[in-house]
């Protein structure tokens, strides 16, 4: 009887294949773990008795009033200034931190302008309500 | 030819990835802009429209049933978990602030979602 195996066991062993779907998930995992980081401010808020009186009179307040009028440590500045004044204040420090004080009826969108300033030069944002 | 496959599929992937997954979805909002990233990666995901409905994960909630529902849904992540805060840009402060009370109260660490720039 003449019975034949028609499966034949083939020598050569084809790798790129492999190679492709490891290169794939590979890449795939390193965008997930890296590119993903959301867009998106921190919001701290003031805790009452952690931080010393002493090293809070070295930040800087930014207020924020309804009517889009900012000031900082009280005094009225524009908008396109406050990075600069910012600069100045917190130079040298080792932790700049800038406590951003918002009016109650302020938009979040003028809010979050100005916790961008701050946080592009990474700057702790600290948000407490007027 | 397959060579050139592989790389027009990495290449779509790649696009992908960047156009979609860097904006979360967020249905029920306009975010404001801003090209500040976190690391912090949130568990839940609370959204505050424009007529002040707070929608946590799509189930929409008014302001007062909020806490309750928070602490029962926080309760398996631990002691401070993450919650992003998707509030509309043209919110008010106020209401934002209604929900970091709630946050500050639960020790939770809240970031505020953003979009970035256009």
């Amino acid at each position: 009887m003449a019975i034949r195996n028609k499966n034949r066991v083939l020598n050569n062993f084809a790798m790129s294949g492999m190679t492709d779907i490891v290169f794939l998930l590979l890449i795939f995992f390193m965008l997930t773990s890296t590119l993903i980081a959301p867009n998106a401010v921190k919001l701290l808020m003031p805790s009452p008795g952690r931080t010393p009186v002493t090293v809070e009179s070295s930040v800087p307040t930014v207020t924020v009033y309804s009517n889009s009028r900012i000031t900082v440590d009280g005094v009225t500045i524009q908008y396109e200034n406050l990075g600069t004044v910012l600069d100045a204040k917190l130079a040298g420090q080792a932790e700049p931190t800038v406590k951003v004080v918002t009016s109650p009826q302020v938009s979040v969108e003028d809010a979050v302008q100005v916790m961008n300033i701050a946080a592009e030069r990474n700057y702790t944002v600290v948000i407490k309500l007027l | 030819m397959s060579g050139m496959t592989d790389i027009v599929f990495l290449l779509l992937i790649f696009f992908m990835l960047t156009t979609t997954l860097i904006v979360p979805a967020s249905r029920h909002v306009e975010l404001p802009e801003s090209n500040n990233q976190t690391q912090a990666s949130p568990v839940l995901v609370l959204s505050i429209a424009n007529d002040k409905t707070v929608y946590v994960e799509d189930q929409s909630y008014t302001m007062s049933e909020l806490e309750p529902v928070l602490r029962r849904m926080l309760e398996p992540f631990g002691d401070t978990p993450t919650i992003r805060l998707n509030a509309d840009r043209s919110l008010v402060m106020e209401e934002v602030f209604a929900v970091l009370n709630i946050a500050k109260r639960n020790r939770y660490r809240v970031i505020l979602g953003t979009k970035p720039v256009s």
